[in-house]
């Protein structure tokens, strides 16, 4: 089973294979261990092609207000759907807008909605699946079957339950997202802090008379976060085309703002005359969650010294 | 097995209470009153009062919980608020048309995957090899709304080879063959990506297994490279590729609404969403509670199908005692 | 086990097969059935019955279902408004000369669609379910709705003269009475007896049985609505063998069933297509006389918005031309005064006040706002974004006015409309009408405040009621229209209360083996004379 992690389906083609990720023995915390595993993570070309695809992506979308040709919510021209132009470089779709200044814009809202709910469920899984995990008892029960309840709801059944009560917003998807991801997260932390609290290095900290609350941020909290951190990232990238898919139900981004599902949404209505208005933004979704799967490989095999030398 | 089966079973009735009183509860804060769906945009105060009343929808929240509650342990789902009919009478329809597509989905998604993933295993680094996982990488990686659109602009409307809407012709329609012909679309789209991660997890086994010193003893002794692939590989590899092709049938389960929505299916996803909009309280309630039980039972199926398979987990599952 | 490799092999072939067979075996299906007209709707119908609803969609149902005493001609063509009033179950109707009795001569040998023959006695039934809190199968929701807008108000009584004879007495003369009683929320469409009993008032809805050209035969939840053809119709029988409405939400859905078939006639096709689909052979159609508008609402309880100047500012700030030419790509024409195309009392000619940014600047500062002022606008939110809201925010703000557009869910938007507008509040929208030019005073007269109506701007003068009270009572239509146009010029001319937008044509797209469609002034239609030709 080594490789499949029930996880992987359920909040599906997360893993893209690579869900699961071993706990390193060793702390290998602090900045030489960093330097090392960006060392390790420079050497994967496709790695390193991807975090610079993301960067770029990231970068032009964070300075959509400067870059944008146009408001991405305006009609800039009267012909509606019109074809890649000079000034239109990707052309504007069917109520005339600019498609480039609404993938830039729309860039900020898929990458948050990709990024933020997933670290913050990152986060809650933290303090959650620590606590089950290494101070166990009734803690880790009442967690468990809590996280069950969560497990039963499907990620898409959940974001349409929240959307129904909040109302439809990105608030509403980044909610959904967060409360759903947080039980696989979860987890993983309390399997990979079960396994740190038996390792040597531990008994020696209580032995030295570290109290309880400076062995879990000073020892287990590093060893924890790194596979944490990696499953996460590979998250990123389904939560990507989740969020969209989101979006083109109706559930999330709302207009006039708009994120690659909406811009899918809205290229139905001209798909037959201007497909490039739908296309473009799918490609972008399959483009950045492809590289967040790379990134989070790169990462695993970077942060994982039996992976780093092979 | 059957203790663990039945007891996993149990455990999922606390559970899917806990979900039914929540979506219950919650559903009475959401935004928007159900008088105003169902009486229409001009309606007065006073019909608004009068459907409220008709409704019980003036009684406290408790009374109407256990209301329903009770009544669902007598398989009565409550009255669609919109219908004005027994949400029991058509649920289980929408349910029905929403599991076949994501059943023929994830059929299809096992079929193409294994395949795929043996070949790929079985000339592993090739440049075959290579370029399907890039493939499958890419398509792993395709949200499932975006290509129905493609496959509809591509097999409905330029060629016009399968239907765009619906799952049966609306005139003459409902056979076998009709319904089959509409479910093609949708299936390969929800199948899809499904595909692309099965065949990614079927290479992997496939090669792990392929580089075992009983494959290479094999080998050694002469035996066909053919036999070699189907008799020993392939057996050895199943538990995880049928537990992946299993997790993806549960992803599916939800994951085709979206396809639902591009194709107009009627099935549980388009229904969910049209009685969220307008408030169908007990509708949400039947449709989720659903769901939520598919999920569990899938994911039960899946733990006892790899315990069936390779009879190392059955041992350490049964040791565990559940989960 | 051992053989897993290759049935598993053997099985992906045997469907690949099974594919490739249904791909050639069936890949042409029957695009159009003989007589079988499939409608895409835009949304979901509501219940059908008749008493209990609103909305011209499930209205456009029943429509072919039920009849009631008369109904407006729907056969002539959308430039003859309003459409006069024909027979339908009654044959014959006399009107008192005060106005006040209606005796209405109903049709022989009638019988509903599960056999129950049509008196007096079934009109009496139908009309106990609303007005007779004493009788068996009386529908408290059934009288909120008809003492809403279905002229039960007005009603004093109604007796059964002989068995095919009946007389119902209103409380005071009103022209617009009989005409009010077809609207859509609710319709005196009368429903069997017989149903009514056996189904009781609950389940009504699921059994429709009315006397009307088509038998309703089954609903499949959010899916569709199958009506057949009545063979046993005591008129002119319909020509289509079924009627299939389709629930199709997306409009994308609707234009791609249409394109492949699955649809033969959609409403509301995307704006952007509706060039190109009649380049390919499919036939647009439209009603340029519709029944409703599309118009601003000014709340009188705002400080700002009390001052005339500010309110006529606005209306001449609005590029009206300009929103129906770029946005709704001329599938609507734009409105300046508060009576719809769709009825009697429209004047063509009437001038209103046109686009003049200008001038609208010039009333700002005379007002006292040479530098411009703010303004909070509550708007629904929709599927397709706030094009033309925002097209209103950019021209209000070339005149120094900015526009805050509060979005709103549509429900809770509904909800708050409904209210009326809070203090704070500068003004909201509707789109909204009625067939009756009546209508107006619901939205406009002093006793309509909310709750008891829908003046949500709480604009009032009585010189306007005044109006209002003698068109209902007035001698013929030529005099009411009159009165109207005099209403009209208080509200709009001299007190400015409202910024109508555009009249809305309600296109909708056929396929061109549809024929005899014809799109009538109401916002339902007759499909009794449609038929479809291969």
């Amino acid at each position: 089973m080594k490789g499949h992690s029930p996880d992987r389906a359920i909040v599906p083609a997360d893993a893209r294979g690579s869900a699961s990720v071993g706990v390193t023995s060793g702390t290998r915390s602090g900045l030489r261990g960093l330097a090392g595993a960006w060392r390790a993570y420079r050497r994967d070309r496709s790695s390193l092609i991807a975090l610079v695809f993301l960067l770029m992506v990231a970068g032009a979308s964070l300075l959509a207000p400067a870059i944008a040709p146009h408001d991405p919510s305006d009609a800039v021209t009267f012909r509606h759907a019109a074809p890649m132009s000079e000034g239109l470089v990707l052309g504007a779709d069917g109520d005339g807008r600019d498609v480039l200044s609404r993938l830039l814009w729309g860039g900020r809202i898929s990458l948050m909605v990709a990024v933020l709910p997933t670290l913050l469920a990152l986060a809650l899984s933290l303090v959650i699946g620590i606590a089950a995990g290494y101070f166990g008892r009734w803690s880790d029960h009442v967690a468990m079957r809590i996280l069950d309840m969560v497990f039963a709801f499907p990620l898409v059944l959940l974001a349409i339950v929240i959307a129904s009560m909040l109302s439809p917003g990105i608030l509403t998807v980044t909610v959904a997202i967060m409360v759903a991801l947080t039980p696989y997260i979860t987890r993983l932390v309390r399997t990979a802090t079960q396994s740190v609290k038996g390792l040597p290095f531990i008994e020696a900290a209580h032995a030295a008379g570290a109290g309880e609350l400076a062995i879990v941020t000073r020892y287990v909290l590093p060893n924890v976060l790194a596979p944490a951190l990696v499953y996460a990232t590979t998250l990123m990238g389904f939560m990507m085309v989740v969020g969209a898919g989101l979006s083109f139900l109706g559930l999330g981004t709302q207009p006039p703002d708009a994120d690659w599902g909406v811009m899918v949404a809205d290229g139905r209505a001209v798909l037959r005359k201007a497909p490039h208005v739908t296309i473009i933004p799918g490609v972008m979704i399959i483009l950045v969650s492809l590289s967040f799967a790379f990134v989070g490989d790169g990462l695993r095999d970077a942060l994982d010294p039996r992976r780093r030398h092979r | 097995m059957g203790w663990f089966i039945a007891g996993r079973l149990l455990a999922a009735i606390p559970v899917l209470f806990g979900v039914s009183v929540v979506v219950f509860t919650l559903l009475h804060f959401a935004p928007g009153d159900v008088a105003s769906v169902l009486a229409g945009p001009m309606a007065s105060e006073a019909i608004k009062e009068a459907i409220r009343e008709s409704l019980g929808l003036n009684r406290p929240l408790p009374v109407q919980f256990l209301k329903w509650l009770g009544n669902l342990l007598h398989g009565d789902f409550g009255t669609s608020l919109v219908y004005k009919r027994p949400v029991a009478e058509f649920i289980f329809e929408k349910f029905f048309n929403t599991a076949l597509m994501a059943v023929s989905g994830a059929l299809l998604a096992c079929m193409i995957g294994i395949t795929i993933g043996i070949f790929a295993a079985s000339k592993a680094h090739s440049l075959f090899d290579r370029v399907t996982m890039a493939v499958t990488m890419v398509v792993g990686s395709t949200p499932l709304f975006w290509l129905g659109l493609i496959l509809v602009l591509l097999f409905a409307l330029t060629w016009r080879v399968f239907p765009a809407t619906g799952m049966t012709s609306p005139v003459g329609g409902g056979g076998f063959l009709d319904v089959v012909r509409h479910l093609v679309l949708p299936a390969v789209a929800a199948a899809m990506p499904s595909a692309a991660i099965i065949s990614r997890t079927a290479r992997a086994c496939m090669i792990e297994t392929l580089g075992q010193n009983y494959i290479r003893v094999a080998r050694a002794k002469g035996l066909r490279r053919n036999l070699i692939l189907r008799k020993h590989a392939f057996r050895n590899a199943l538990p995880p590729i049928a537990t992946v092709c299993g997790l993806e049938l549960a992803f599916l389960l939800t994951g085709v609404f979206f396809v639902e929505v591009v194709f107009a299916w009627p099935g549980l996803g388009n229904a969910l969403y049209y009685a969220i909009i307008a408030h169908d309280i007990p509708t949400v309630q039947a449709a989720v509670l659903l769901i939520a039980l598919s999920f569990v039972v899938i994911n039960l199926a899946v733990d006892v199908l790899n315990a069936w398979l390779d009879p190392r987990i059955r041992v350490s599952t049964a040791r565990q005692g559940g989960r | 086990m051992s053989n897993a490799f290759t049935n598993f092999r053997r099985l992906t072939l045997i469907c690949l097969l099974a594919v490739a067979g249904i791909l050639l075996g069936t890949a042409r299906s029957p695009a159009h059935a003989q007589g079988t007209l499939i409608w895409a709707l835009p949304a979901g119908a509501s219940v059908l019955d008749p008493h209990v609803t609103c909305g011209w969609l499930s209205r456009g149902v029943t429509q072919q279902v039920f009849e009631s005493f008369v109904q407006q001609d729907l056969s002539r063509l959308h430039d003859e408004t309003p459409a006069p009033l024909v027979p339908r179950l009654a044959e014959s109707w006399d009107i008192s000369e005060d106005g006040r009795v209606y005796t209405f001569n109903l049709r022989s040998g009638v019988r509903f669609h599960d056999g129950t023959p049509f008196d007096a006695e079934a009109v009496k039934f139908n009309f106990d379910r609303f007005m007779d809190t004493e009788a068996p199968h009386f529908s408290e929701l059934a009288q909120a709705y008809f003492m809403f807008a279905g002229g039960a108000a007005d009603i004093e009584s109604y007796r059964i003269v002989d068995a095919m004879t009946f007389e119902v007495t209103l409380k005071a003369r009103n022209n617009e009475w009989i005409r009010s009683t077809l609207e859509d929320c609710p319709t005196l469409f009368f429903v069997s007896p017989a149903a009514i009993e056996e189904f009781g008032n609950d389940a009504i809805p699921l059994h429709p049985v009315g006397t009307g050209p088509f038998k309703f035969v089954e609903r499949e939840e959010g899916v569709k609505i199958v009506l057949e053809r009545n063979d046993d119709y005591w008129g002119r029988k319909a020509k289509l063998d079924q009627v299939i409405y389709r629930r199709l939400e997306e409009p994308a859905t609707r234009l791609n069933a249409l394109l492949a078939g699955e649809a033969n006639l959609i409403q509301e096709p995307p704006w952007d297509e509706i060039e190109g689909l009649q380049e390919e052979g499919f036939v647009y159609s439209e009603n340029r006389n519709p029944p409703w508008l599309w118009y601003l609402i000014f709340n009188f309880k705002n400080p700002t918005m009390q001052d005339v100047r500010v309110r006529k500012a606005i209306n001449m700030a609005i590029d009206r031309e300009g929103i129906v030419r770029e946005i709704t790509r001329n599938t609507a024409t734009p409105a300046y005064g508060m009576l719809s195309r769709g009825t009697h009392a429209h004047d063509p000619d009437y001038q209103g006040l046109g686009y003049d940014p200008e001038g609208a600047r010039q009333l700002l500062a005379e007002a006292g706002y040479p530098d411009g002022l703010e303004i909070d606008f509550d708007i629904p939110q929709y599927g397709y974004g706030e094009l033309v809201e925002k097209w209103i925010q950019r021209d209000l703000k070339k005149v120094g006015i900015t526009l805050n557009l509060n979005k709103m869910e549509w429900l809770a938007y509904l909800d708050k409309w409904n209210a009326g507008m809070p203090e704070e509040l500068e003004m909201n929208e509707i789109g909204w009408g009625q067939q009756i030019p009546g209508w107006l005073g619901l939205i406009a007269r002093c006793d309509r405040h909310p709750w008891d109506g829908s003046n949500v701007g709480w604009y009032c003068n009585p010189k306007a009621d005044e109006f209002f009270k003698k068109a209902l009572q007035a001698g013929d239509e030529a005099e009411s229209a009159a009165l109207y146009a005099q209403a009209n010029d208080v509200v709009m001319g001299e007190d400015v209360a409202f910024a109508p937008l555009y009249h809305y044509y309600n296109p909708l797209v056929l396929h061109p083996s549809v024929k005899g469609f014809v799109n009538s002034t109401a916002n339902w239609w007759d499909l009794s004379t449609v038929w479809i030709e291969e």
